[in-house]
């Protein structure tokens, strides 16, 4: 017989206030932990997103960032064309350190010429690059040739194919990039001279062909001189050249940002709320507990109990509750926002990062103190009156 | 051990004169004395037996107990003399349903401080014994007769093997052979264990158990002490 089978045989007995406050507490983390892993799992995406593409400014069509973006962050299609020759237009722009062109492509969704699902594809310069460069030099020093790639975290050779092969024609793939949590994670990257190669190649091998639009880049990737002002030199490239728009990467992402700060607030408001609703049913259950038990709790102060080992057992009680329907909650939201994720992505519209383990610890921690925080005040002001009572008058009925 | 002096209770009522539960009562109880105490319902003879052991605070007067004013006494303190020098026998179910028998027996040792759990443990399980249940340990109180729930509730007051013994109408909820037998039970355990016992009662008939009777009548004591022939 010890204390914490006494506070053990309290929490079974009063099965019902036990699972009321159980699933507060399990309420409440859930939410906050499955919001909690939402969003910072995706605005960490984008923020990975933003250094993966590793440009100060990307200059596209006008009209074009919103899909551009999309197709990072999402993957839906987009075809962005803008003549060739805005390159050079680009990196004559006082400010501008070094510019690189990029193509963007797409495999064909269920085409038998293609081994994979619908997929995006950047071509880039290997003499200009910078974007990717830096992980290149680190991993493939000798860099890509024809005919080879690099991919997202996601992108595999399929089962059966010794090869990828899209529109056609056989890539060989030669490393991964670290995962965004976009759709970065899903797309490939290979030389613009590859890109011809399959282009010019799907004419006889694929069902439809890879159109390259001549003498024609999807953006132009800049980066600025280090002493530089970004917004003065992407405001310099807009109004320098006609029907571009340069994109400063402080402000790519923007509206996805707008949503997920939307979503934020959403978050925070409907968490409070479920906060302050959770602590009033916490204290409404336990102040009926404590009084149904406060002819025993007289008891208990006769038989030799402190004031404060009466609060420390229904605190005791009140912290098992919390601990484990926090666990609960916990539990539950990991696994919900795991094997929901798509479905979470493409109702919010906006990717996500699975956690890190040690961002999973992290939260698992919060999630437990935002649990303790919500069933403790709540069973702190029952359990102290009940406490400083005089014992004789908690015994008369 | 006891004593009393000038000890009155008003018990404050909302928007009406409080009522007064004791009214300026001195006593003195000697240490191995068996005081049975009789009164209709509502002279105050459990708020009397409160006020004694701490449980309720007087509103004048002072309670001392082996010298000790019991209401000068913090808290803690006050709840460590309740355990360690008082037993209690309530007139009211008073095990922790979801405990069993030994573990209610064992309730007031956790509360206290000290630590000896082996002996508490043994103690528990000869007290058990000696009232009869050694053969109920597991059961819970709900699996019992209100006879038996009472010999734990008096195995449950001498585990801490206490100095002084309360006991607010132990036999109020017993029929008549039952009654008799806790009460012999108590006389057994005063006799064997030499501790002073304070037994509150609402019928005549028990006073014979005790060694002194005083009759209470609207909060006070009344006078003259009423005669005991002691059973042997």
């Amino acid at each position: 017989m010890n204390f914490t089978r006494l506070v053990l045989r309290n929490i079974e007995r009063s099965a019902f206030r036990s699972w009321i406050i159980l699933m507060c507490a399990a309420l409440v983390a859930f939410f906050v932990v499955a919001a909690t892993l939402v969003i910072n799992g995706s605005r960490e995406s984008m923020s990975r997103a933003r250094a993966r593409l590793g440009a100060d400014i990307i200059v596209v069509p006008d009209g074009a960032r919103e899909g551009m973006e999309n197709a990072f962050l999402m993957g839906a299609p987009v075809s962005l064309w803008m003549p060739a020759y805005v390159t050079i237009e680009v990196a004559e722009i006082e400010g501008v350190e070094a510019v690189s062109p990029q193509l963007f492509l797409f495999t064909l969704a269920g085409a038998t010429c293609c081994a994979v699902p619908e997929m995006f594809m950047v071509a880039y310069v290997p003499e200009t690059d910078f974007t990717i460069k830096p992980w290149l030099l680190q991993h493939i020093p000798d860099g890509l040739k024809l005919g080879e790639a690099v991919g997202g975290s996601y992108v595999f050779v399929p089962t059966g194919y010794a090869k990828i092969l899209i529109y056609g024609y056989t890539i060989d793939l030669r490393g991964n990039l670290d995962s965004t949590g976009t759709n970065i994670d899903q797309t490939m990257f290979f030389t613009f001279e590859t890109a011809d190669d399959i282009s010019r190649l799907s004419e006889f091998q694929a069902e439809k062909i890879m159109e390259i639009p001549p003498d024609s880049v999807s953006a132009v990737m800049v980066k600025t001189n280090p002493n530089a002002d970004t917004h003065t030199i992407a405001q310099r490239i807009t109004s320098t050249i006609p029907d571009v728009d340069a994109v400063e990467s402080s402000n790519l992402f923007q509206s996805q940002r707008t949503r997920l700060d939307g979503i934020f607030k959403a978050s925070v408001a409907l968490s409070g709320i479920i906060w302050i609703l959770s602590i009033l049913l916490i204290v409404l259950i336990f102040s009926i507990v404590v009084n149904e038990r406060r002819r025993e709790i007289g008891v208990l102060r006769a038989l030799g109990a402190r004031r404060w080992t009466v609060a420390q057992s229904l605190l005791a009680e009140a912290i098992v509750l919390a601990l484990f329907g926090g666990g609960v909650g916990i539990g539950l939201a990991l696994l919900g926002v795991s094997l929901f994720r798509e479905a979470i992505i493409n109702l919010i519209g906006l990717p996500f990062l699975a956690p890190t383990p040690m961002s999973i610890v992290t939260i698992i921690f919060e999630g437990l103190v935002l649990a303790l925080l919500t069933v403790i005040p709540a069973a702190l002001l029952p359990t102290l009156r009940i406490s400083m009572i005089e014992p004789a008058l908690a015994m008369r009925k | 051990m006891i004593e009393l002096k000038n000890v009155s209770k008003l018990y404050s009522v909302k928007n009406r004169p409080g009522v007064s539960a004791v009214h300026d009562v001195s006593l003195n109880v000697a240490n191995g004395e068996f005081v049975i105490i009789t009164g209709r319902s509502g002279s105050g003879k459990t708020t009397l037996l409160n006020l004694i052991a701490g449980l309720a605070r007087p509103t004048a007067g002072q309670v001392l107990l082996d010298d000790v004013e019991v209401w000068k006494l913090p808290d803690d303190q006050q709840a460590l003399m309740r355990n360690h020098k008082i037993g209690f026998i309530f007139q009211f179910p008073s095990l922790i349903p979801s405990l069993n028998v030994l573990e209610n027996v064992l309730l007031p040792t956790i509360l206290g401080d000290k630590q000896d759990k082996d002996s508490a443990h043994d103690r528990a399980v000869k007290l058990l014994e000696e009232v009869g249940l050694a053969d109920k340990l597991d059961s819970l109180p709900r699996q019992l007769s209100a006879g038996q729930q009472q010999r734990v509730v008096i195995a449950r007051a001498l585990i801490n093997q206490p100095e002084l013994l309360l006991a607010d109408e132990p036999t109020s909820n017993l029929d008549e052979q039952t009654e008799a037998e806790v009460m012999t039970l108590l006389k057994e355990m005063f006799s064997k264990k030499g501790i002073t016992v304070l037994l509150v009662t609402h019928t005549d008939e028990l006073i014979h158990y005790g060694t002194r009777a005083i009759r209470m009548a609207s909060g006070a004591i009344v006078n003259p002490p009423v005669q005991v022939q002691v059973t042997t």
